[in-house]
């Protein structure tokens, strides 16, 4: 059966059996979004971590969506979260940017890959050229946020920053 | 050789699609439930999300993977 919104909250509120019914749709929701990459144990452990992070969230939740697409975002993000932390936690940011592939390829030649390493040394503050490297060596910005301390959207900022600065840079070198 | 474009090309197509003004992942994050749900009407506010998507491969893997998850 399916609920309004409202029936949700309250259910949660009360600490009845809505929770499992939560548990069972967060978990067919991992289920179907992550395939084989979340199963069996693993699958019931992140389930429950996404639980709590819910019921945590729970008076955050303001209607403009379906409660159950909110809930899924919240669980997906964690997941996530988790997931990707556990395959990177044992590389290292400056180890990350050493795996950038700085070859050249069909749509850009030696020229423009040495245009583009010198805009990076010499346009970019340290910390921008360190994370530019290391998210071009494939290090995800969830796990540049979660060494520097600061939020995934701090980490784009900075990110975005540190583009505009490479644009300009290459404008006024190559007119 | 590996499919996975190289960090030049990768760069390059960053740097054609930067915007002045670009919404960063915790705002994308908020707006994420209402957007799957096709509740934001704001048609500018949809065209920065799908171009944060173009910018950011890990909120990018996350709408993908919640598509798969929500459908019916």
């Amino acid at each position: 059966m399916e609920h309004t919104d409202q029936a949700w909250i309250d259910g949660l509120r009360d600490g009845t059996a809505q929770v499992a019914e939560l548990r069972d749709f967060l978990r067919r929701t991992l289920a179907k979004g992550f395939g084989r990459q979340l199963q069996d144990a693993d699958l019931d452990d992140v389930t429950q971590e996404c639980l709590l992070r819910v019921q945590q969230k729970l008076d955050t939740f303001a209607g403009h969506s379906k409660f159950t697409t909110w809930a899924a975002t919240i669980a997906v993000n964690t997941a996530l979260s988790t997931l990707r932390k556990r395959r990177y936690e044992h590389v290292g940011i400056e180890q990350a940017g050493e795996q950038a592939d700085w070859s050249a390829d069909a749509a850009t030649d030696d020229h423009r890959v040495a245009l583009l390493r010198r805009a990076i040394a010499e346009a970019l503050t340290d910390r921008q050229r360190e994370a530019v490297q290391a998210a071009l060596g494939g290090l995800p910005l969830t796990e540049l946020a979660r060494r520097y301390g600061v939020s995934q959207g701090a980490v784009y900022k900075l990110l975005h920053d540190a583009r505009r600065r490479l644009k300009q840079w290459i404008e006024e070198h190559t007119s | 050789m590996s499919d996975k474009p190289t960090a030049a090309t990768t760069l390059d197509v960053l740097l054609a699609t930067t915007q002045d003004e670009e919404i960063d992942c915790d705002r994308v994050l908020d707006l994420l439930p209402a957007y799957l749900d096709g509740r934001i009407s704001d048609a500018s506010l949809r065209a920065q999300i799908v171009l944060h998507e173009k910018h950011c491969p890990e909120c990018a893997e996350e709408i993908a993977i919640l598509r798969r998850a929500l459908e019916p």
